[in-house]
């Protein structure tokens, strides 16, 4: 269905190719799954199936890719709109009209097809993706998950035999994620649609996978093969796949349901070392902080309205020093409200929130950033300069620090970036790093992150739960929203469950984890009924035996130096 | 949501066009156009009468003069009839209006400037003057539609001393005027238009004597109370029509 | 058999459900339009208070009858609330620059800015008078009016409804709109989001660097949006079926800007009140043939298909000639009582004659005559 032969894609003014020499078949009817960190290709890899690389962005494309015996040599994507449906990441920005039946009719406009024909074929995607409820709906109310289903059905209406898919659940809490994925499969399974796509949160879709590209990036060969046999040494993996290679089991488990089988023995042999859990948890932390200290921040009763509707009823929260508190919860659940409410962003209407003795939405804006920092959800919206080195110089000057304390925290949290580079252009977990270090460099004692992990792979998430402990061990506390489950397992003390505007559950990570299995990291899944969540945690508790265990002991190794001041970069570098 | 899309463009173009409205009669007033046809003051002299021959232009218009008691004869006015000016006359002065085509010479009104006739029966309070107005409405071929003229009439005001003649006016006749204040029309005549614009006109013949018709103070006219009943209907309506809205909106909330 | 076919003429007599108008169904954006731009033109005769009262009543008493629950039905509120401002602003203007000396009823004397000459005839504080500031209201009410209409219209067929009812000529030029007035609202949010972003870094927000600073950011954001959607168009076959031939391509748009010129000229004419009104109607005529044959030449150059366009039945001409019959009668109006619809004492109360009530009232029929949008009658049926 798709043939890629020796495939290499260089963009204009770019020193190195960014694909080279793929050569990659893809039969009908397979889900496909392309992974690799950021900056790898992968997006590229995906645009090259219908064309837009490189008849839409430009560069030089050589080798063939054919589709459906149609080379995109000769074929632009709108010529190919009828065999390969295409989804970007952000699906409201690829919306043409303003209404779901418009848009699901739209591609089909454009092809001509009779309108008997458009009607009947409306209503089978209405019903085949569940959107009958939305028919009318225009499209600016859809939450993500409808959004994203609007999104796949308005390329299916054409009829494709390929759907490519960019980061479709990047944006979606877990419950919206898994509507999209189970659509997913169905068109797989029910209409042998073949389906290629990207992600990064491999723990919701390798499983589903036929097929694996694994683009290693830095100019390395691309692999393709089945998933059990290149996840056993691909450069990303999820947790699950981490402790099957940790242990060793052979086939490599890509499920928790696989991996639960085969953590029969693994769970007894850890039963006998209850205790290392919580020494190498984020737990740790709080045990070392001691006698309880004064909160940093309360928030109580806290009630705050856009227009009519309430974001927030009533929800309360203590943060104490060393915390890494992270809120969960559904989208507009008010998990971004409450941050913002934290920073002074929006005025309560009523209830109190108080950062030390300041309340952040009635005091200085110059005042507040000493005290409490956010990065938003888009780190760009706080960088204004056009290139790092004069975003850390205004950084620096508007925090009075001194001279090269920003650069200094950039270099700590994400090793070296380089300095002309425009804040745009710097990978997803560069550019986080940035708008943390710009953040931080007023010295904040209470750090607020909104969605830290979009986009960001699993290196880059690594070095940001490394920096964010540091912070906790450094006396700061630190507030996250997300949606990522290992990374809260990895990283929070707390978790706050948001629901409606209210707290719903306030408590321990391993305790408010552990008891919904929506929020349950997958390593908790697969040893339930042990207190065990992170695979860090396991590889410490057992002993170094093989080289990866080894490699996970020098990591817990080096977040200790790093809590100490070090440098972890020199030891995590890949 | 929605409503921020077009309101954006819509204030852009607004306040664009408001801007335009409120300063564009003053300018015009300034730059005095010749199809600004009641100006007397600046129709009288000035550059408009050199002008007026190439273009063949003539113009219809109440015109505003002063009686001159020394030479017994109307003066067109130098100045317009609310100028400031206007308000240093003292009892005694003498107004005159008259619409009329005027092709070369000014045709004032065809009734001499008789204070003692027209102001003698009414008397005046302290800090008030009497001010006396004769108003001429033309012949019917002057009239610049079917409209027919009402007969002369002479009439006595009684205002504060500061008042200008436009003020003294407005209170003995009701005025229409345009958005710059020029007198378009007195008693109602004529019904519409301010001015009109008549090309190659000949010149009319000269205007005998007539007698003025002397009656009391105050407008001769309202139309305005006829139609009352009717004002009643639309406030009801508008008021039933806003009810109907806020109503069919709380029920849907 | 005999039966089936007397059955079947009988069917083929009976109305299309499209003409019915209780059966709820969204109508023709352009009805709407239409209907808005005949009370619009009617208003733009009156400056008549009460008039133009009635017009705005009228307005607004359609539109919460039969506007739908998308976002865009809620844009009537912002519109009144623009018109409000709009009235301000003109009696304030004309207050503070108005003419040496409109009307002799003094309210108030301000202190006098002197201008320099060049300035003739144009002062800055002064006498303000209840005429001048009067008439201002009527003025400015006036105009109010006007934007309400097209707000109503707004509120009742969003504008981009709208586009998609462009013939097919006008179809690159409809998607453009389209595209163009979703990126407004998203580029003020946009804007909105990326100004509080700035309390982040420990600014105010409202100094001009500030704003200036987070330019940057909104218009990087914007560029970035519209490459997707364009990529998102491309891949999903646009301009993939039009069939392009340069000499048509001509035609087509040389047809059509004369048309659009003619008809311009023409409206002027009309509507203009520079005394040339006879020379309006040919104009407007052959400019409306003009642009007709460029459409219907444009038209046959696209091979794209439409989903359900709506239908023009009965609703839809009873809605746009309600409009057009209210314009109509307010012209004949304007003609025939000049003193009715424009005001000549701004001091008194203003003439009401018959007229003036039936044109408006005509106006409001829609708001039965209308089907009613199709989300309120789901309502209706489900269960509280």
């Amino acid at each position: 269905m798709i043939e890629f032969v020796d495939v290499s894609v260089t963009y204009d003014g770019a020193a190195a190719p960014v694909l080279a020499g793929v050569d990659l078949q893809v039969p009908e009817g397979e889900l496909c799954l392309v992974v690799g960190p950021t900056g790898s290709g992968k997006s590229t890899l995906l645009r090259c199936v219908n064309g837009l690389v490189p008849h839409f962005t430009g560069g030089r494309l050589t080798g063939t890719v054919t589709v459906a015996g149609r080379s995109t040599r000769d074929h632009h994507p709108r010529d190919l709109a009828d065999v390969v449906g295409f989804v970007g990441q952000e699906p409201l920005a690829g919306f043409v009209t303003e209404g779901v039946e418009e848009e699901l009719a739209y591609a089909m406009e454009s092809l001509g097809v009779s309108p008997p024909v458009m009607r009947r074929r409306v209503e089978e995607t209405l019903d085949l993706l569940g959107l009958t409820e939305l028919r009318g709906r225009p499209l600016a109310t859809l939450s993500g998950g409808q959004a994203q289903r609007v999104a796949i059905g308005s390329v299916l209406t054409a009829q494709p035999r390929v759907l490519v898919l960019d980061e479709p659940t990047s944006a979606l809490d877990p419950q919206a994620a898994e509507e999209v994925l189970a659509t997913l499969q169905r068109l797989v399974h029910d209409l042998a649609l073949t389906v290629v796509l990207a992600e990064h949160r491999l723990e919701r879709v390798v499983q589903y996978a036929d097929r694996l590209v694994v683009l290693p990036g830095d100019g390395a060969p691309v692999r393709v093969g089945p998933p059990t046999e290149l996840m056993a040494a691909s450069p990303v993996a999820p947790p699950v796949v981490e402790l099957g290679r940790l242990v060793g089991w052979s086939p490599l488990p890509l499920s928790v349901r696989d991996a639960r089988r085969a953590a029969r023995g693994l769970r007894r042999r850890l039963a006998d070392n209850p205790e290392a859990a919580t020494a190498a948890g984020p737990a740790a932390t709080v045990a070392a902080t001691g006698p309880v200290e004064e909160p940093l921040a309360q928030v109580r009763h806290v009630v705050v309205r856009y227009g009519a509707v309430p974001a927030l009823r009533g929800a309360s929260l203590d943060v104490r020093p060393g915390d890494v508190v992270a809120l969960m919860g559904r989208n507009g659940a008010g998990k971004s409200t409450l941050l913002k409410a934290l920073v002074g962003l929006v005025e309560p209407a009523s209830g109190d929130v108080r950062v030390g003795d300041l309340r952040p939405a009635r005091s200085k804006p110059s005042t507040v950033v000493k005290v409490v920092g956010l990065v938003p959800q888009e780190p760009t919206d706080i960088l204004y300069a056009d290139s790092v080195g004069a975003e850390c110089a205004a950084a620096d000057r508007e925090a009075a620090a001194e001279p090269g304390s920003c650069l200094a925290l950039v270099r700590r949290v994400a090793g070296d970036v380089p300095l002309d580079r425009h804040p745009r252009d710097l990978s997803e977990g560069q550019r986080l790093a940035l708008a943390l270090a710009v953040v931080l460099t007023a010295a904040p004692r209470l750090m607020l992150l909104d969605e830290p992990t979009r986009g960001l792979d699993y290196g880059a998430k690594r070095r940001l739960v490394t920096t964010l402990r540091g912070l906790a061990d450094a006396g700061h506390a630190v507030v996250l929203a997300s949606h990522d489950v290992e990374l809260v397992a990895e990283v929070a003390t707390r978790v706050v469950v948001l629901a409606d505007g209210d707290v719903v559950a306030d408590g321990p990570t391993a305790q408010v984890v552990t008891a919904s299995p929506m929020f349950a990291p997958q390593v908790a899944k697969i040893l339930a009924p042990g207190p065990w969540l992170t695979v860090t945690q396991v590889a410490a508790a057992l002993p170094a035996e093989t080289p990866t265990m080894r490699r996970f002991s020098r990591r817990v190794a080096a977040e200790v130096t790093f809590r100490r001041g070090g440098d972890p970069t020199a030891e995590d570098a890949p | 949501m929605a409503s921020p899309r077009l309101a954006l463009a819509v204030v852009a173009t607004a306040v664009g066009f408001l801007a335009c409205t409120a300063t564009a009669p003053a300018t015009a007033a300034a730059t005095a156009v010749p199809h600004i046809q009641a100006q007397p003051a600046q129709v009288a002299a000035g550059p408009i009468d050199g002008v007026r021959p190439l273009t063949g232009v003539s113009y219809s218009y109440w015109g505003f003069y002063q009686w001159d008691r020394a030479k017994h004869a109307w003066q067109f006015s130098p100045v317009g009839a609310n100028d400031k000016q206007t308000a240093t006359a003292t009892t005694g002065a003498v107004y005159g209006f008259r619409w009329a085509l005027v092709v070369k010479t000014p045709r004032p009104p065809r009734a001499p400037g008789d204070f003692a006739a027209i102001c003698g029966g009414t008397k005046a309070p302290a800090g008030k003057k009497r001010i006396a107005f004769v108003i001429d409405f033309g012949t019917a071929t002057d009239s610049p539609s079917s409209q027919r003229p009402p007969a002369p009439r002479g009439v006595c005001a009684v205002v504060p001393s500061s008042a200008t003649a436009q003020q003294a006016l407005d209170t003995v006749a009701s005025l229409r005027t345009n958005s710059s204040a020029l007198i378009c029309g007195i008693d109602g005549y004529p019904s519409s238009g301010c001015g009109q614009k008549i090309a190659n006109a000949t010149p009319p013949p000269p205007d005998g004597r007539v007698q003025l018709q002397l009656a009391g103070n105050g407008p001769s006219t309202d139309s305005g109370s006829s139609s009352l009943p009717w004002v009643i209907v639309a406030v009801v309506v508008i008021a039933a029509l806003g009810a109907g809205a806020w109503l069919l909106r709380a029920r849907r909330a | 058999m005999m039966r089936l076919s007397s059955d079947s003429t009988r069917q083929v007599r009976s109305l299309r459900p499209a003409h019915s108008i209780t059966l709820a169904r969204t109508l023709h954006p352009g009805a709407w339009w239409v209907w808005a731009i005949g009370l619009a033109a009617g208003a733009s005769r009156l400056t008549n208070p009460i008039g133009c009262l009635l017009l705005l009543a009228v307005a607004g008493f359609v539109v919460s009858a039969r506007r739908s629950r998308a976002p865009w039905a809620y844009a009537f509120g912002g519109f009144l609330k623009l018109a409000l401002l709009i009235i301000v602003i003109r009696i304030v203007l004309q207050a503070l620059l108005s003419t040496e000396s409109q009307g002799v009823h003094t309210i108030v004397v301000l202190p006098q800015i002197p201008l320099p000459s060049g300035a003739a005839g144009l002062k800055l504080g002064g006498v303000v008078t209840w005429e001048a500031v009067i008439t201002a209201f009527d003025q400015g009410l006036q105009l109010a009016t006007i934007i309400c209409c097209i707000g109503a219209a707004n509120a009742l067929a969003s504008a981009q409804r709208l586009l998609r009812c462009l013939p097919g000529a006008l179809y690159e030029v409809g998607v453009a709109g389209v595209v163009a007035m979703t990126f407004a609202p998203q580029l003020v949010a946009d804007a909105v989001r990326v100004r509080s972003a700035l309390r982040l870094r420990g600014y105010d927000g409202r100094s001009v660097a500030a704003v200036r600073r987070s330019a940057m950011p909104v218009l990087e954001g914007a560029l970035a949006r519209s490459v997707d959607l364009a990529a998102a168009m491309d891949s999903r076959g646009y301009g993939r079926t039009t069939v392009d031939r340069r000499a048509t391509r001509m035609a087509t748009a040389g047809l059509v800007i004369g048309g659009v010129v003619g008809i311009c000229a023409g409206t002027y004419g009309l509507l203009g009140s520079a005394g040339s009104g006879w020379m309006g109607l040919p104009t407007l005529g052959l400019g409306c043939a003009l642009a007709v044959v460029g459409l219907v030449v444009g038209g046959r150059r696209t091979g794209r298909s439409r989903y359900r366009p709506d239908p023009w039945a009965l609703p839809e001409w009873l809605v746009a000639g309600s409009g057009v019959a209210a314009a109509v009668i307010l012209f004949l109006l304007a003609h025939a009582h000049p003193g009715a619809a424009v005001p000549p004492y701004p001091l008194q109360m203003p003439e009401v004659p018959p007229l003036l009530l039936v044109g408006a009232l005509v106006g409001v029929l829609p708001a039965f005559l209308a089907p009613p949008p199709p989300d309120r009658v789901v309502d209706k049926g489900r269960p509280r």
